[in-house]
This record gives C-alpha cells, structure tokens and sequence, in this order.
C-alpha cells in the first residue's frame, strides 16, 4: 500500500499537470486576498475587526476547485492515459488502488492548501501593510479560517479523487463537477439555501467562514464533506468490482 | 503454465469468447493465432484479470490473475490497450512501475537496455514512434523478470530488426522455461516462432496443437543452379520430391539444406542459391479452412 502511495507522489512530482495547478493556486489565492483586501478596504467595514479579517482570509480557500481537478486527474487520468491497465496489472484489487489515489490526492490537498494559506497569508499581510494596517493574526478568527482552508483543499482533494473513480471519463467528470459547483450548486442554494447548505461546495466555504451565507459550522461542514468523499468512494469501488479495466 | 477454460465473455451481442479452452505450457511458446476479431484479445484481457468472464477460469500457474501475491514478478504483458503519459519519459514510466510493484529500480536500466531504448529512455513518450512504444511495452513486461510472458500482437510496429530480436528473444525466454503466450494474425510469423498453436476464431478454439504434430512445420529447401535439370534427377534418386518453380529454381522436400548442398557438391553442380524456407504452407491451409477467412487477414 505505502508503495502504491510513494508511486502515486511520484508521478505528481515528475508529470507538469501537478506543478502548473501549482502555480494557478499560487496566482488566484494572491490575486483573490489582494483583491479582498481592496474591495473590503474601500468599503464600510473595518479591516482589523473580525468581519473583516473573515471577508479577506475566507478567499484563501479560492484554490480548493484546482485540487478538486486535481484528484480528478489523479484517478480519471489513468483512463486517459491508458494507463490503467498498467496500474491494474501491478495491483489487480482495484480497491487498494483506489484507496491509494484517495490518499495520495488528499495529502496533495494538504500540501496545496499549505501552500495556498502561506501565500494568502503573505498577500494580507503585504496588502494590510500598504493600507498602513496589520493583519491581525493573533486572533483565533484567522487561525479557524486558514486552518479550515487547509481541510477545504484536502478534502476537496479527496472529493476530486472519488469522482474521478466513480466517473472515468476525466474531461466530463472535470466539466461536470465545474458546472453543478459554480453553476448547479449556486442556483439551488439561491431557491432553497436550506438545501444549498449541505453541498459540497457550500459545505467548503463553511470551512472558510464565508460570510455570504447562512453555511454549517465548520466541524458539521467537514463532517459533512468527508461523508460525501466515503459514498461516492464506496460506490466507485464497488462498481469497480464488475467493470472492465 | 496457462490454462483457459470455457472463458465466456458477451460484450452486447457479440460472444467475443465462446466457450474458450486451451493450455499454454511452460517451456514453449504458444501461439494464440486467429484472423482479427477473433477473441485473442479478449481471452488475454480475461487471463489478466481486466475483463470479467461471464463464466469460466483462466488461471496462471493454478491461480487467477487477482490472486497472484506479486503479479509483476510472476506475469509480464503487453498489451494493445496500454497506453503511456505522453509527458513522462520512457525512464520514468518503467520508474514508476518499479516503485508500484516494489522491484528495484536498477532493473529499470537493465529492461531499457534489453528493449534497445537505453538512449531514448530519458525522452517524453510522447515523442516515441509505435515501435519504441511495442519496445517500452515490452520493457515493462519485463520489468518483474516473469516467468510467465503474455504478448498481445508485438510485432505490431516493430522494424524487422525488432522482429526477428522479439523472435529471438521469446524463444530464449521459452527456453529457460518461462511460459510465452503471444497472440497473431501472420501465419508466417507463428511458423517461425511458436511451439504450440491455439487457432481461434470468433471466440472458439478450433485447433490447439504443436506445430510438430501439424505436419505444416515440414520446411522446404529451395535451390537455384544453370545446371537444374540433373540436380533435380540426383534430388529424384535420392528419393527426395522436387517442385520446379522457375527455370533454375528448384524447391525440394524432405531433405535438409545440408544434404542438398552436399549432394550438389559431389556432382561438382555450380550452385547460386540454396535456403531453407520455414514450412507454413500446411499451417495457412488449415487455418484458412479453420476459419474460413480471406488472405488479406494473412497479412
């Protein structure tokens, strides 16, 4: 198992697709804080209070729909590729294969989420500094909002890697997922936010904080959110058992 | 050593295997040989354990493929449907493998080398034509150093230089007592390297045989000389059967190229040619009535 995982690393690190959703974190979380702080600033509210901190420090989640993509590609990609069967000739029980490209996108999602919540830290602070104000990050606030941005990109990770064993085709399981988060999902919660507040993408700015709606608290939201990850995951593996590679 | 049993596999309205049954034995190479479409692929895909049977066993030294405690060291196979990342190099690929299968990465220089691709190894496969793909394929097969070899079509872009080393190169494997399994449309092909000969043809196994026991695998040899006339009488008296092809050509059979030449030489006959042509003759007959196909399949 732990070689499955180690190969799975591997082949993040040694294939660009890994690096260039790297740098697409990098850009939109430094770009989505900036402009946080921008708009926040030129509003009413007071950027050192905790509404404030909340409207700029929530947008360090911004990159999670990268690592989604990402643990679609970690699993879908294979058909893509065609390197399942490959894959599936050094571990015939597909569920071990699963389990390891569950885990191996999660941790990617700690990894990136790390990574993005360091460069909206940096990006606050710079922008705090010009504003002749400092992030106020000694408040409990900013530490639940970024280290739930860190749990919103692993399990978003996890989330991205069961739908890509569940939907194999990696171009309609990426397009689709897209369009039922930013298109689908926004919808629903606008008729019945009652509704809207238990799916995944809803469930992932709970994490964060959002302040732009009434969202689960943060336990409920991950709770919630590696529920989603456990199902989908238990399906895809179980209809693994009957598929052909 | 392989044994298939009643493998059935339905995919819509097509049996692609019908009741598939045969043995591929240690120590030989067996050819599964059928015109295309003829479930050859299937029934390998059935073996390792990629596509379910609707009901039958295929086994690989007694057990399914699923239950192989380390697939890679016991089974090497290359396959048509295998594909690469195009953006990772040849090197890379066999490195992941190794670390997938926990096989020392020093064997993945060894297979570059064995395959002929230890200076493309470190370019994108992307880049790769289709028969350094077949040899990276094959590389990977070999990765695990398997006892058992199952190769579906590697000939399939591969130059002749890549032929006759894969030629080569199965029947060392089989002569270390490893079992080979490659499957085939090209009679000529089969005749040269297989030992054992499963004809199949939509999903069934018509014929499963050694080549010996076909009668096909008699070869001929094949003469030219200004002076064909009286070597074909020496040929006569010998009791050996003449066929005059062309005016100077003689094909001759039941004798050794050796003899021939021998027999030629004590007559004091100038001779311009003399090979020995492998016998398929009998084989693509009884193929050709096995299954009743056409000879653009012969390839």
């Amino acid at each position: 198992m732990n070689s499955l995982i180690a190969a799975e690393f591997f082949k993040l690190r040694t294939t660009r697709t890994a690096w260039a959703l790297l740098g697409a974190i990098f850009a939109i979380t430094a770009l989505s804080v900036a402009a946080a702080v921008a708009g926040v600033g030129s509003g009413k509210l007071d950027l050192e209070s905790d509404e404030g901190i909340r409207a700029v420090l929530h947008v360090a989640g911004s990159g999670a729909l990268f690592v989604l993509m990402l643990g679609i590609i970690i699993t879908a990609g294979e058909y893509r590729q065609r390197t399942a069967v490959d894959t599936f000739l050094t571990t015939p029980r597909r569920s071990r294969v699963l389990m390891a490209k569950l885990v191996a996108s999660i941790s990617a999602g700690v990894v990136f989420g790390s990574i993005a919540t360091a460069v909206a830290i940096a990006t606050a602070a710079l922008a705090y500094h010009f504003k002749g104000l400092n992030l106020p990050l000694g408040t409990g606030l900013a530490w639940k909002i970024l280290l739930g941005s860190v749990i919103y990109a692993a399990l978003f990770g996890g989330l991205g890697a069961s739908i890509g064993s569940l939907i194999r085709n990696q171009i309609v399981a990426i397009i689709g997922t897209i369009a039922v988060v930013i298109i689908a999902e926004p919808m629903v919660f606008v008729i019945s936010p009652a509704v809207g507040r238990w799916l995944p993408a809803a469930l992932g700015r709970a994490l964060v904080s959002d302040p732009g709606g009434n969202f689960l608290g943060q336990p409920a939201a991950g709770a919630m959110l590696i529920l989603y990850v456990a199902v989908i995951m238990l399906a895809a593996a179980a209809i693994e058992r009957h598929r052909d590679a | 050593m392989i044994e298939v049993k009643d493998a059935v596999k339905q995919y819509g309205e097509v049996r692609a295997a019908d009741g598939v049954s045969f043995v591929a034995p240690a120590g030989k190479v067996t050819a599964l040989l059928g015109p295309n479409g003829a479930g050859k692929t299937t029934t390998m895909r059935i073996l390792l354990g990629l596509t379910r049977p609707e009901s039958g066993t295929a086994l690989i030294d007694g057990r399914r493929y699923e239950e192989l405690e380390d697939p890679r060291r016991t089974v090497g196979a290359a396959l048509d449907s295998m594909g690469f990342h195009p953006g990772r190099t040849g090197r890379n690929h066999l490195q992941v493998m190794a670390r997938a299968a926990d096989i020392d990465p020093s064997r993945v220089d060894e297979v570059l080398e064995v395959v002929g691709l230890t200076a493309a190894g470190g370019r994108r496969v992307g880049g790769y034509s289709r028969g350094m793909q077949q040899r990276l394929a094959l590389a990977g097969a070999l990765l695990g150093d398997p006892t058992v070899l199952i190769l579906d079509e590697p000939n399939i872009g591969l130059d002749p230089a890549g032929i006759a080393w894969l030629r080569e190169t199965m029947r060392g494997w089989a002569a270390e007592g490893r079992t080979v399994l490659v499957s085939s449309h090209v009679l000529t092909e089969v005749a040269l390297v297989a030992d054992r000969v499963v004809i199949i043809n939509r999903g069934r196994v018509l014929r499963e045989a050694d080549t010996g026991d076909l009668g096909g695998s008699e070869s001929a040899v094949i003469i030219c000389s200004p002076d064909s006339a009286r070597l074909e009488e020496l040929c006569r008296t010998e009791g050996w059967r003449v066929e005059r092809e062309e005016a100077d050509r003689l094909t001759i059979h039941g004798a050794l190229a050796e003899q021939v030449g021998q027999t030629a030489a004590e007559a004091g006959i100038v001779v311009h040619e003399l090979t020995t042509e492998a016998g398929t003759a009998q084989l693509e007959q009884m193929f050709l009535e096995l299954t009743g196909s056409k000879r653009e399949v012969l390839s």
